[in-house]
């Protein structure tokens, strides 16, 4: 946890980006008393904002665009590891039952 | 591979204009970008290339040096830094971003993805919330004594915490699941409390052991007594001995601070001839004809 001061410094840009990004709602930290609490997922997103609005050119529509898909693909990514890794766990599960059907016929 | 040509990496010609250097760049880095293929696991180590070469090549007099042959494309790799992707499904924090309407309208199917979705992925990670800092300033006997303290919290909610006996300035306590309450059905973290201890105005606390400078009169310095004296537990009898001077030091066994099995330190008494507030006509007149005071020079012991 770190507080604004220490978020410019790490990402490199100035108070006032940050303020913009706050409320264009691209960053959202947690509120502390009267300041900002950001976690390293905000200095990692911060870190991508910066790459799209600096060197890859990305205006500030173009940056609310991308933020909004991205972020309903990782809501799908996590969605899907859940029902991929339900399929795997179900698979690993009838696997291990018909070991021990396998092990039953050798030992009789 | 920080010494490949960085005008090979980015597809670019040696004569190219900065607008063809940059535009390359940037059709490479949407195409590369980790974040925005969090998929694709060797992103990451195209994108770092392409950025160390955009580095050189995207600054005019950087390319001016790498073209004299000044500086070359090694030492020009870029620092190791994390990427939004890491976190943005796993991370502390991602429920903040990442959202359901990608299948909001998956009709029966919802139903199962929205459950992976709010139990955290199904993949054994259940978010926990985050620990949340608080101070507490105690008296300096609740501290060594204990007992139960309330935190009023910024909401207007307050925390009941036990502050355990012994407690010290500066110490932490962690009061579990008391913290933010975890995302989509997660784990609450943690409350963690710092104790700030208030000085006690003749109390000193050394360790486990108290320090305590107990004034006796004079009179009860000369001829010894029975006096109370204070301690964090209530009041006890000492016995000084005949002849205290200022400066002796008594110890009571087990009145000190208690540590975690609750065995106690001890309690050390220095005591402290004080004459009394008021000049006393008797005691002057007693002590002008008192000659054996005369004669000792304490300052002695110290030379002089």
């Amino acid at each position: 946890m770190f507080d604004a001061t220490e978020l410019c410094r790490q990402v490199g840009i100035q108070q006032a980006a940050l303020d913009a990004w706050i409320e264009a709602g691209w960053l959202r930290p947690e509120r502390a008393r009267n300041d900002w609490r950001f976690s390293t997922i905000d200095l990692v997103r911060a870190q991508f904002i910066l790459d799209l609005s600096g060197p890859m050119g990305v205006n500030d529509e173009g940056v609310d665009v991308i933020l909004g898909l991205l972020d309903q693909i990782h809501g799908l990514r996590r969605a899907l590891h859940g029902v991929t890794s339900r399929q795997a766990g179900d698979a690993a599960s009838s696997g291990g039952t018909q070991r021990r059907g396998r092990g039953g016929r050798g030992s009789a | 591979m920080a010494n490949a040509d960085p005008y090979e990496l980015l597809g670019v010609a040696k004569d190219a204009t900065q607008q063809d250097i940059q535009k390359a760049f940037r059709r490479l880095a949407k195409q590369y970008h980790p974040d925005l293929n969090p998929g694709d696991k060797d992103a990451h180590s195209k994108f770092q290339e392409i950025s160390a070469a955009y580095d050189i090549l995207g600054d005019e007099k950087k390319r001016a040096r790498f073209d004299s042959g000044e500086i070359d494309a090694s030492g020009n790799e870029q620092p190791q830094r994390r990427y939004y992707r890491d976190f943005a499904q796993a991370g502390p924090g991602s429920q903040r971003y990442e959202n359901a309407e990608g299948f909001a309208d998956f009709g029966d199917a919802d139903d199962i993805l929205s459950s992976f979705f709010s139990r955290g992925g199904g993949r054994g990670i259940h978010l926990r919330g985050d620990d949340l800092r608080y101070r507490l300033e105690v008296d300096f006997l609740d501290a060594v004594n204990g007992g139960p303290q309330r935190i009023a919290l910024p909401d207007g909610s307050s925390l009941d915490v036990v502050i355990p006996p012994g407690t010290r300035d500066g110490q932490i306590l962690r009061l579990a699941g008391k913290g933010a309450p975890g995302p989509d059905g997660g784990e609450a973290g943690d409350a963690l409390i710092e104790i700030g201890v208030r000085p006690h105005p003749f109390f000193k606390r050394d360790g486990a052991d108290i320090r305590l400078e107990l004034p006796i009169s004079l009179t009860e310095a000369v001829l010894g007594a029975k006096v109370t004296a204070p301690t964090p537990i209530g009041n006890v009898t000492v016995t000084i001995p005949k002849g205290s001077n200022t400066g002796k030091v008594l110890r009571l066994k087990g009145r000190g601070v208690p540590d975690r099995s609750g065995k106690r330190g001890d309690q050390y008494l220095t005591l402290q001839v004080a004459l009394p507030d008021a000049p006393d006509a008797e005691l002057e007149a007693f002590v002008t004809g008192w000659s054996a005071g005369r004669a000792y020079n304490p300052r002695q012991k110290i030379g002089v």
